[in-house]
């Protein structure tokens, strides 16, 4: 499926989002996406992905909606420390 | 120039009987069409359903409803649903009508619409099958919305009558973190898609009574707590929306 460019930006955002959120190769729900410019369609993604393979996955999803899209993928890869300094409850 | 008059959440109790009616007593010079957008009960039950009938029953103008989420609450909508059409008000679900005024003809298209949010802050169909079956419900009823809408295409003013809302507009003053119990912008889509004139929707008690989708169509929600009066007028000319500031009895609450 690809959407028509020219819908308002709310309508691409959601529907960008909602791809993300259900294609088999991304499955993130937290993403937040931005739709911009003028000339051209820009869509900004940012959130925390907890694989590299997804970010390549969302240029993927995104190009397939927006084939003529510029995407800006400003996720990061989810890398957390192991927690070494315990909470002490009392 | 078409006339019509709207109000949502009128939420008739079993104890409502003969208090609704006088209300309404001067709906004819007012208003061309009547539309009630959901939540026409409190819990949905028979006796309520009775109630309604008896108040809405004759009334002087062609009236059009859609149900609402408390009207589902006891599994008796059918019930409502024939009574209504019985006293000569139509159930729109998915469905649509249309009505010729003076010269012009009106096209009215309604749905009980549903959940899930606007963007930035939307359920997916994604993980359990109850979380599926909410977003598809969702999905399923913004394109019987859009179907509805094509089927009066030909209608000189187009009107979307909704229970949920399709804008995050018209919900300010309800909690954020219940917006995607209250409507879907899926909804708002349907309507840019269609080319409509008017949208209106209830549910939102708390919420406000302007908005427009993201492709510029008013958003007006009636809800009665919203509209504090027994219906809001709006007059539609050839697309171009007049509103009055209001008509029928005033303050008229009910929970």
């Amino acid at each position: 499926m690809t959407l028509d460019p020219a819908l308002p930006s709310d309508y691409l955002v959601g529907h960008v989002e909602d791809a993300l959120a259900r294609d088999p190769r991304v499955t993130e729900q937290g993403l937040r996406v931005e739709v911009t410019g003028i000339d051209h369609v820009v869509v900004v993604v940012t959130g925390v992905v907890v694989d590299p393979g997804h970010q390549v996955a969302i240029a993927e999803v995104i190009a397939e909606l927006l084939p003529a899209a510029v995407v800006r993928d400003e996720t990061t890869v989810a890398d957390y420390p192991e927690r070494d300094d315990p909470e002490v409850v009392s | 120039m078409i006339r019509v008059a709207a109000v949502g959440d009128i939420h008739l109790g079993a104890g409502s009987s003969g208090t609704y009616r006088p209300r309404l007593s001067h709906l004819a010079d007012h208003a061309d069409l009547f539309l009630l957008a959901g939540d026409l009960t409190q819990r949905g039950t028979e006796e309520e359903a009775e109630v309604v009938v008896s108040e809405l029953a004759d009334l002087p103008v062609p009236t059009f409803a859609v149900l609402g989420n408390h009207d589902h609450e006891s599994d008796a909508a059918e019930a409502l649903v024939d009574g209504l059409r019985e006293a000569g008000v139509q159930v729109l679900e998915g469905s649509s009508v249309l009505c010729r005024v003076g010269d012009c003809t009106v096209g009215v298209a309604g749905v009980k619409g549903f959940g899930g949010g606007f963007p930035g802050r939307c359920a997916s169909e994604f993980g359990e099958p109850e979380m599926k079956a909410f977003v598809r419900h969702t999905e399923r009823t913004a394109r019987d919305l859009t179907d509805a809408l094509g089927s009066v295409g030909s209608a000189d003013v187009r009107v979307a009558l909704m229970h949920y809302s399709p804008v995050a507009d018209t919900l300010k003053g309800e909690p954020c973190e219940v917006y995607p119990f209250l409507g879907s912008y899926l909804l708002a889509e349907a309507v840019d898609r269609s080319g409509v004139d008017l949208a209106l929707h209830g549910h939102a008690h708390a919420g406000s009574p302007n908005g427009a989708t993201p492709g510029g169509t008013p958003v007006r929600n009636v809800a009665l707590p919203v509209i504090r009066r027994s219906y809001r007028l709006f007059c539609l000319d050839e697309g171009h929306l007049h509103e009055a500031a209001g008509a029928g009895p005033g303050l008229h609450r009910h929970q």
